[in-house]
């Protein structure tokens, strides 16, 4: 083994040796963005050596935040690519008129003061804050607002948010060219009419999805906004990206919201989620997201496990049964009863996760926190198969996404807890452009997906159950789609959480028709000399306020 | 003279009489290359580990000292130690019995698809070194597109189309590897079936599929044997590249290829883990090779390069 | 030689076209849709109609390929369904990346492989020459993404001498070189060793040596450049492999060349990419063997001039 490892390392010193000669001849094919803001770790002399033939380094003393990420491959703009990926990259240029906190609560953003609401709850009316720039050095207007909203319908793929605002029918089926339920007063008032009463309209309007852009210059880019130009009025302005590279944000010296501390942050694209933590470890990034699984090894790594935090997203994993597969509740019911929970939190999870009671999570209206957790019982499970018909158990095929790895461990474990119950699963792995597609075929039987809200309402928590039929189990009830349109119709909160307790009951405790999994902790290393970094339940990632010590 | 004389009966004979020497100083020369063999150390050290391999292979329930996909929960990625001499996995699998059931999926996997790559690859090689013209036009065209696909695209296409299961991957790495076989094949039929006997055969009115089978084909032994031969840890390697993608041996089968694609993130904390089955792949590749190199230079020293 | 030539030539557009149909149909029976991927949250049956018209794939399949197939002949793969870049800018792009990584690891292959090669050939039998079969065949049979995680370790994280990831300095390159050279360079030990063990067999080289002329010259001389042939035709194919890209090693050290490119792809169903990069590595491989079959006709001193160059 020795030999062997002195072996390499002689070829590896010629290669180094070779590459530092071939890098200064052959300058051709270098060629690298100017604005690079990747450090290199200068230790050893072949680094050194290399570092000479890179771009000049960055003046000593810039405070950029460097994050490891996976390249959405796709333009940065939340109105075509709903990717939760990129909108950690664009919340931090571009902004929305609210901001949705942790507690659920709404922030004005671009907004002088919170809209007014109307008493029959349809008409909103919106004062823009004065003088607030774009990146490009234009003034933010009402006509921006609506432009931006305009664009979201046209582009169709999250035109659904804004499906209650008058005009929306005709402007999405292209009979209009405007939203004409926005009426635009002067430079910084605006209103918006609905067609019925919408209780978390405010809360879509703090999301990603609506972010306001310069009409001109977006109008002006067309195909290239967010591939080569991304204006906004966030705290950092986006110079460059680079697919498959990174993506190179800097400060915008002219932020409303006041003086930002960093000079800039640095997306460095790294494909392999394992590479990504061993850049980390190297001290070549700031910022890298952690899977569950590896928890173990971090936390018991004192020199990794001050840095490693977690936070709770909005939503859960779930098990979608595909009800034209199986039209028994009873065996739904079967299958849900044959997942040991406990054991896959505890051990796959190392204990990061927690056994969820109900679909809608806590922290959102219609959480019910008087129910039991989701429970384990093989016996009952093989019972109620043979009530279904089925004495000799049932054959399952799982299809998990390969894009999550996590998918893979839960299926891994389930398979072995569900022979206690008779169920036979056979586990299939499918990449997620072939998963997207069965799910609306409906060539799942039983998925593990996730699902997470857009924003803190559990409209839209549910909403996938109703609307459309992309949560792969065909699943319909009409007390339940009921119960979902009076949950909108009104602002009491008090009757909301009766009304979403009703559904969530239908759903998860009558018809069985999905079944929560587990509600996971995220978890990700930060460099402990970064402070005022924000990440929130709804996986936004704030870097506005954060310093490096 | 007295040749002209001979009836079709007679001739017939001949040509069984022709097949018959040409089989003995085959049985013969079988025998000096076995002899050849036998001399070369390193392929009979090598000779060796592959037995000792699939002896492993075939006892992997007796010689494991686990059940490879018991999930063990108490002892989730334990380091090497008495009870788990290379440590156990994220489920708790024990990693040393994960690796000796590996061994079935890798050795079956390049048997497997070998057979699938000769049975493709020997039909459509002596058909087109048999027929010529525009058949073999238009089959050295189809290994020509697959020769220059790229081959984990195919592999990915294919599987993903056929779906991920054991026999869909010998089909699909069969897919992948039939085109160097059918090449050789043409080769050596094109040059054999200029031979007196075959065309003594044809003359006689026997029919083409019983020329191919029983005049051309064993007359390639020698070839399609190395070629399998050297086409094995081919194969592995195809397997274990597909399985560490992802879209190859599924779990909770282990295969040392999706091993070493699960322990990449435990590396700098349970290096043993993702070492092993590399190793493993390693032995069973080399021995492959070292071996297929000796039968090659005993059997059929032109196949060289 | 020309007419030659121009029959191999017309038999490359023929297989292009095969691969760019195969590619086409293959993507059509996969399942996988690039519309249901774009649309993974909100995905309603208008919106999924509307997305789908937009991107043209409501049309006939035969009009798509052909429409395809008219863009392909003006080398217009048209753009990506997701990116929306240029399928040709794309490819200019991750080549350049392939074509560097390629260079390197071939620079690396055959300073390593061929030297070594040399040498064990002219030890031959001894200890020496037994280490070097050993290791090259290592080098041959170590699958390549392993030694890249291994290396990855060694060298990036415990050592931290070198970049664990990246494309972005020469120092970068090193490691993923290495992976990707390494069983380049155990097959080119090899070839070297037995095509000089051949040749140095041979009477004019006896003879020289009979002359008192010494060994190293002999070796360095006269055996290897007659030995070269068969050198140069792997060598050359070597190469040709290098430049389609690797996939797992670009995957393992997130290098955006050629192989990632075909991949992403692959996964996203985004035909005009997946298209023209099937077609760019066909073309790479059909080329690179025309180039060496031809140059292997023009080196071969026995084709042109009959025997007994030195």
């Amino acid at each position: 083994m020795k030999k062997k490892l002195t072996g390499i390392a002689i070829l590896c010193a010629a290669a180094v040796a070779l590459s530092a000669c071939g890098g200064s001849g052959s300058t051709s094919t270098e060629t690298q963005a100017a604005a690079q803001a990747e450090e290199t770790k200068a230790e050893g002399e072949t680094a050194a050596e290399a570092a000479q033939t890179e771009a000049p380094a960055e003046s000593a003393g810039d405070k950029i935040i460097r994050v490891a990420a996976v390249d959405p491959q796709v333009a940065l703009d939340p109105q075509q690519y709903t990717y939760s990926i990129i909108m950690k990259i664009t919340d931090n240029v571009s902004e929305s008129l609210l901001k949705t906190n942790g507690d659920g609560s709404l922030e004005t953003v671009l907004l002088a003061d919170m809209p007014e609401v109307s008493e029959d709850q349809l008409t909103y009316s919106f004062e823009l804050l004065p003088d607030v720039k774009f990146h490009n050095g234009e003034t933010l207007t009402a006509s921006d607002v609506k432009y931006s909203y305009e664009r979201l319908v046209k582009l169709a793929k999250m035109a659904t948010l804004l499906e209650n605002v008058v005009g929306y029918d005709e402007l999405s089926s292209g009979e209009a060219d405007e939203l004409s339920g926005i009426e635009v007063q002067d430079d910084t008032h605006f209103t918006i009419q609905l067609k019925i009463p919408y209780a978390p309209f405010l809360s879509v309007l703090s999301t990603a999805y609506t972010a306001i852009y310069p009409e001109a210059a977006c109008e002006e880019a067309g195909d290239t906004w967010g591939m080569k130009v991304l204006y906004g009025t966030g705290p950092f302005k986006m110079d460059s990206y680079q697919t498959s590279v990174g993506v190179e944000l800097s400060r915008f010296d002219d932020y409303h919201g006041g003086a930002v501390k960093l000079d800039g942050v640095s997306y460095k694209f790294i494909e392999d989620v394992n590479t990504q933590v061993l850049e980390y470890q190297a001290g070549n990034v700031d910022y890298v997201d952690v899977d569950p699984s590896v928890y173990p090894i971090y936390s018991s790594n004192p020199e990794l496990s001050g840095a490693m935090h977690g936070f709770q997203p909005t939503g859960c994993y779930m098990l979608t049964v595909n009800t034209k597969t199986y039209p028994d509740a009873k065996v739904r019911q079967a299958i849900a009863l044959s997942v040991d929970r406990a054991a896959i939190c505890d051990s796959i999870l190392h204990g990061t996760a927690t056994v969820p009671t109900s679909y809608i999570p806590a922290g959102i209206i219609g959480h019910d926190d008087s129910l039991p957790e989701f429970e384990y019982d093989p016996e009952q499970a093989k019972a109620l198969l043979a009530e279904a018909g089925y004495p000799d158990g049932i054959d399952l095929r799982v299809t998990v996404n390969t894009k999550y790895q996590g998918n893979v461990a839960i299926a891994t474990a389930f398979q072995q807890q569900a022979k206690a119950s008779g169920i036979n699963v056979e586990v299939e792995q499918v990449d997620s452009s072939a998963w997207s597609d069965m799910k609306l075929s409906g060539g799942v039987d039983c998925g593990i997906s996730n699902w997470y809200v857009d924003y803190s309402d559990p409209e839209s928590m549910l909403y996938p159950m109703t609307k459309t039929d992309t949560n792969s189990s065909f699943w319909h009830n009409d007390e339940f789609d009921q119960l979902l349109q009076d949950g909108i119709a009104t602002t009491d909160t008090a009757e909301r959480q009766e009304i979403y307790e009703k559904a969530e009951h239908i759903m998860t405790r009558e018809d069985w028709a999905t079944t929560p999994l587990y509600n996971e902790t995220k978890f990700y290393l930060l460099n402990p000399d970064v402070t005022g970094f924000e990440i929130d339940s709804t996986f936004r990632m704030f870097w506005k306020d954060a310093d490096i010590q | 003279m007295g040749k002209k004389l001979i009836s079709f009966f007679n001739k017939q004979k001949q040509f069984e009489q022709d097949m018959l020497e040409s089989e003995m100083e085959y049985s013969s020369f079988y025998a000096d290359s076995l002899k050849r063999l036998k001399k070369n150390k390193m392929a009979m050290i090598c000779a060796g580990i592959l037995v000792v391999l699939i002896l492993v292979a075939i006892f992997a329930p007796i010689i494991a000292p686990y059940d490879p996909t018991f999930q063990d929960y108490s002892a989730v990625l334990a380091e090497p130690g008495f009870a788990h001499p290379f440590g156990t996995d994220e489920y708790g699998r024990d990693i040393l019995s994960r690796i000796i059931y590996g061994s079935r999926v890798s050795i079956s996997i390049g048997i497997s698809a070998q057979v699938v790559a000769s049975l493709v690859g020997v039909t459509l090689g002596a058909v087109a070194g048999y027929y010529g013209g525009k058949i073999d036009s238009i089959i050295s065209r189809i290994m020509e597109i697959f020769q220059a696909f790229p081959d984990l695209i195919f592999a990915m296409a294919i599987i993903t189309f056929m779906g991920k299961s054991v026999m869909n991957l010998f089909v699909a790495l069969g897919l992948l590897t039939w085109v160097r076989t059918a090449r050789m094949i043409r080769g050596s039929v094109m040059q054999l079936k200029e031979k007196e006997y075959i065309e003594a055969s044809r003359a006689s009115g026997a029919s083409t599929f019983w020329i191919i089978m029983k005049g051309l084909i064993p007359n390639c032994l020698s070839t399609i044997i190395v070629l399998v031969t050297l086409g094995i840890p081919n194969a592995i390697m195809y397997e274990a590249s597909l399985s560490f993608l992802g879209i190859g041996i599924q779990p909770p089968t282990p295969s040392w290829g999706n091993m070493i694609s699960a322990a990449q993130t435990f590396i700098s904390y349970r290096p043993l883990y993702s070492i092993m089955p590399g190793v493993a792949i390693m032995i069973t590749v080399i021995a492959f090779n070292i071996f297929g190199d000796g039968l090659r230079d005993a059997l059929d020293p032109k196949l060289k390069a | 030689m020309l007419s030659y030539t121009a029959k191999r030539l017309a038999q490359t557009i023929f297989v292009l076209i095969g691969i760019s149909l195969i590619t086409f149909i293959l993507l059509q029976i996969v399942p996988g849709d690039p519309v249901a991927l774009m649309l993974e949250k909100r995905a309603d049956p208008e919106t999924i109609a509307k997305v789908r018209h937009e991107l043209g794939l409501d049309l006939p399949y035969y009009v798509q390929y052909l429409n395809f197939l008219k863009g392909a002949v003006h080398l217009d793969f048209g753009t990506s369904y997701f990116t929306k870049e240029i399928v040709s800018d794309a490819l200019f792009r991750c080549f350049k990346v392939t074509l560097k990584l390629a260079c390197m690891s071939f620079v690396f292959a055959a300073i390593i492989g061929i030297p070594s090669g040399i040498f064990s050939a002219v030890k031959r039998g001894k200890g020496i020459d037994t280490f070097v079969m050993i290791l090259a065949i290592i080098g041959v049979s170590a699958p390549a993404f392993w030694v890249a995680i291994i290396l990855q370790i060694v060298f990036g994280l415990k050592l931290a001498v070198l970049p664990i990831s990246g494309f972005d300095s020469v120092a970068s390159y090193v490691l993923p070189s290495i992976a990707l050279g390494a069983r380049y360079a155990g097959s080119m030990a090899r070839i070297t060793r037995t095509s000089m063990l051949e040749v140095m067999g041979q009477d004019y080289i006896r003879t020289a040596r009979a002359k008192g002329v010494r060994r190293w010259v002999v070796v360095l001389k006269h055996a290897l450049k007659n030995a070269m042939i068969p050198i140069v035709t792997l060598v050359g194919t070597d190469f040709g492999y290098m430049l389609t890209g690797s996939m797992l090693i670009e995957k393992v050290f997130s290098i955006p060349g050629i192989g990632k490119l075909a991949v992403d792809a692959m996964s996203n169903r985004d035909l005009p990419l997946l298209e023209g990069t099937v077609m760019y590595i066909a073309f790479v491989f059909v080329i690179v063997n025309l180039i060496v079959d031809l140059s292997y006709a023009f080196l071969d001193p026995r084709i042109r001039y009959g025997k007994g160059a030195s």
